[in-house]
């Protein structure tokens, strides 16, 4: 901020609104009236009525240095030692202390506070720094650091100089006082300070050139908080350089000021680089010092609009933070159009790196035909003043060739292998399937099979069931067969998954019954298992949900069964019969339950009862094992028990043998004692 | 978050947390500590958040942004400017 010399004239309006702006900048409120809230009035003179209202309210009364030293610490200081009333001399004399460097920031901090604890430990509050200063302490400090004054001076010459050219006359006089007093009477002070890390923009000296007060200041800010120096003036740049020939001088401008409205260098100011607000932010973003040659962000673009950049719409992909920013804003620089979305409109999509492009993006740059180009087209455009052919910039959809088309590849490929393999799954099945069926030619294939979809999951399942239909159709001469089969395989699999020591009674049931079923219920069981096959196809999740807790219910049950009354277990059977075949012949599982007489059989079972029964104790023992070692089941076992009951069943091998063999490769699980007795009892209560 | 905090204003602070700009400890700061920094805390807060959020954190912007602005929760009026009296000689 600049203060013009108020001697010998008034305050002019602008000034105070500058003030005004610099006050709201610094969070606080300005207002023309006053009141009592005001918690503090800058005064230029100890009268008026604005004063003597002040002064009776007890309100803070201050002078326009105030202001100014405030900011410039950064903190409110103690208004006393401004008070107007005070000669302009003496304000703010000690409001704080200059002398020690103000600590750049977190990053930067050294590791100095070890060292400060040297001197005292923590040192509280109350002790003073008057006292700090004075003492031996001081000498200590000078042998301990040592060349700590160095960076000091130059820092306090940085502060001077801004300040020098930035206060009026007389605070220019103050200001020496100051300095002298603090060189002369502690000087030991400076050299207290311990050696720190110097800021990015040390050694640089900035003159902004053209920014509005408020901006102006946010600048400057940025500027001293990391040592950079400012000068008020281009020719004050120059100003003590050839005491120090490293110092860098840089010219600020808006980034959108044309090149034409800079003021032309003088010659000896060649070395005076010209450089733009994009350059700090970059800086600062990056926290190191850049050269401004480094990149053409930072540096005045020669012309804009570019020509021919007006019908450019440009999208951008893998930029971020602040470079982001300066694409965005330098696309719009140069009279382009930014899309932050990439749609088919835009006319070239402007990439950071090649790999960095997001797959999306460019998998749509490729089917909209958006050029890519990598971000040196827009640079180097910028720079040349021209827009450049896209040609030399343009990253080849054959750079990306390895791993684009891998990636298309095995996109294609995930949902093609998965049928593929549902296919040789289902092909596996089918064979298996027709196995069993070629195996059956001789026999009625009815336990191989039962078996084989027994020990299934769910969903493999219905779909076998689905598929061996025709094929079982065509290996079986008989048409009725193959629905017979999968008709039967439906109930039974669901039974023997409910209750496993059941199934010694029940298992036998549906490979004899179906024989004697009339044609018209197969095809009903047929269509219905195609309806379920259909559902669960067309909403697989809710079926299975349903199926599964089914599932869990009836096998809670099933476990109960084998322990308790045969009640519940009549119970469930009924309930299991309902849920799978939607329309019933509960008949063929009921019978085979228990031996005990039941209430509620139709006439029908009980038939049935009688004309299989015989038949259904013996086969009883060839299908127990299987059901029974379900959820045990591994494929290996599978085959060796469907080759073994075949044989069984082909042979008409004594059953007692069969039970036996079967009843040790069954498992230990099974209590083999009941199952006999239940047999027995079966069979008695059958006759 | 690996800060320490201090109820007293020792030498090896580097932050105050400013609730209120009229307190000895702010005074003392504000006079004999230039590399103490004054901070609103909404600081904490900032950086916290972002920390809990697993994001990057810049120290150096967010220490910036969260200064305690200067004059913060002041008024401000003027006196002086439209009076034709010479103020300085």
């Amino acid at each position: 901020m600049k203060i013009r010399p108020v001697t010998n004239q008034l305050l002019l309006a602008a000034e105070r609104l500058e003030i005004a702006e610099i006050v709201k900048h610094n969070g606080a409120v300005y207002e023309g009236d006053l009141t009592k809230q005001i918690t503090h009035l800058i005064s230029f003179r100890t009268e008026g009525a604005k004063y003597k209202a002040a002064k009776s309210w007890g309100l803070q009364i201050v002078s326009i240095e105030w202001l100014h030293h405030s900011l410039e610490r950064g903190m409110i200081l103690d208004e006393k030692l401004y008070d107007p009333a005070l000669p302009k001399e003496e304000r703010g004399k000690d409001a704080w202390d200059r002398t020690k460097p103000k600590r750049p920031s977190l990053g930067k901090r050294s590791r100095d506070n070890s060292t400060t604890s040297l001197e005292g430990g923590k040192r509280k509050l109350r002790r003073t720094t008057s006292t700090k200063l004075s003492t031996q302490n001081d000498g200590l400090w000078g042998d301990i650091v040592g060349g700590g004054a160095v960076p000091q001076v130059s820092r306090s010459g940085g502060w001077e100089t801004i300040d020098t050219d930035a206060l009026p006359e007389k605070e220019k006089a103050k200001l020496k006082n100051f300095d002298d007093n603090t060189k002369s009477g502690s000087f030991q002070s400076t050299i207290e300070n311990p050696p720190r890390k110097k800021g990015m923009f040390n050694a640089c000296r900035f003159y902004l050139y053209d920014f509005p007060p408020q901006q102006r200041q946010i600048l400057h800010e940025h500027l001293v908080f990391n040592d950079g120096e400012i000068s008020s003036s281009v020719d004050n740049l120059l100003v003590h350089t050839e005491k120090s020939p490293q110092i860098r001088l840089f010219r600020m401008v808006p980034h959108d000021l044309p090149v034409s409205a800079h003021p032309p260098l003088p010659e000896s100011q060649s070395q005076v680089q010209t450089i733009t607000v994009w350059w700090l932010e970059r800086c600062l973003h990056r926290k190191e010092f850049m050269d401004p040659t480094e990149h053409i962000i930072g540096r005045p673009f020669p012309v804009f609009p570019i020509e021919g950049f007006s019908a450019v719409t440009v999208s951008t992909s893998a930029f971020s933070g602040i470079d982001l920013l300066h694409v965005t804003k330098a696309v719009k620089l140069v009279g382009a159009k930014y899309s932050e979305d990439m749609t088919p409109q835009s006319s070239v999509l402007v990439t950071k790196s090649l790999t960095a492009v997001r797959k999306d993006k460019f998998d749509h740059a490729q089917e909209w035909k958006v050029p890519i180009v990598t971000a040196d087209w827009l640079w180097d455009s910028i720079e040349a003043g021209t827009r450049l052919p896209l040609s030399k910039y343009r990253i080849r959809s054959q750079k990306r060739s390895d791993s684009l088309p891998n990636i298309s590849e095995k996109v294609l490929a995930k949902p093609l292998a998965r049928p593929e393999r549902s296919k040789s799954k289902m092909g596996k099945s089918t064979s298996s399937a027709s196995s069993h069926t070629s195996k059956s030619s001789v026999r009625p294939p009815k336990n191989a099979r039962l078996d084989h979809t027994v020990f299934e999951s769910d969903e493999p399942v219905i779909k076998e069931e689905h598929d061996t239909q025709p094929n079982g159709s065509l290996a079986n001469t008989a048409g009725s067969a193959t629905p017979e089969q999968s008709y039967k395989s439906e109930p039974l699999s669901e039974r023997s998954i409910n209750s496993p020591t059941r199934t010694v009674s029940t298992a036998p049931a549906p490979s004899d019954h179906p024989r004697s079923r009339p044609q018209e219920d197969i095809s009903n069981e047929i269509s219905n298992l195609l309806a379920k096959t259909k559902t669960a196809a067309a909403n697989p999740v809710p079926n299975e949900a349903s199926e599964g807790r089914k599932r869990g219910a009836h096998r809670i049950l099933g476990r109960v069964t084998s322990n308790i009354s045969t009640g519940s277990t009549a119970h469930s059977r009924a309930t299991s019969v309902d849920s799978t075949a939607t329309h019933g012949h509960p008949v063929e599982y009921l019978p085979y339950h228990s031996g005990k007489p039941k209430k509620d059989q139709t006439a029908n079972e009980q038939i049935e009862l009688l004309m299989h029964g015989d038949r259904h104790v013996e086969k009883d023992v060839d299908s127990q094992p299987p059901a029974t070692q379900l959820q045990y089941e591994d494929p290996d076992s599978t085959e060796a028990r469907e080759m073994v009951m075949a044989r069984m069943m082909g042979d008409k091998a004594p059953p007692k043998t069969g039970l036996k063999e079967k009843a040790v490769t069954v498992g230990d699980f099974m209590d083999k004692s009941r199952t006999v007795r239940r047999n027995g009892r079966e069979r008695g209560g059958l006759r | 978050m690996g800060a320490v905090h201090r109820y007293d204003l020792t030498l090896d602070v580097t932050h105050l947390i400013v609730g209120d700009y009229d307190t000895p400890k702010y005074q003392y700061v504000a006079r004999e500590r230039p590399d103490v920094r004054p901070m609103t805390a909404e600081w904490i807060e900032a950086i916290r958040e972002l920390w809990i959020n697993d994001q990057e954190i810049n120290m150096e912007f967010l220490e910036r942004e969260h200064t305690l602005p200067t004059f913060h929760s002041l008024k401000f009026s003027m006196t002086g400017c439209d009076d034709r009296k010479e103020i300085f000689s």
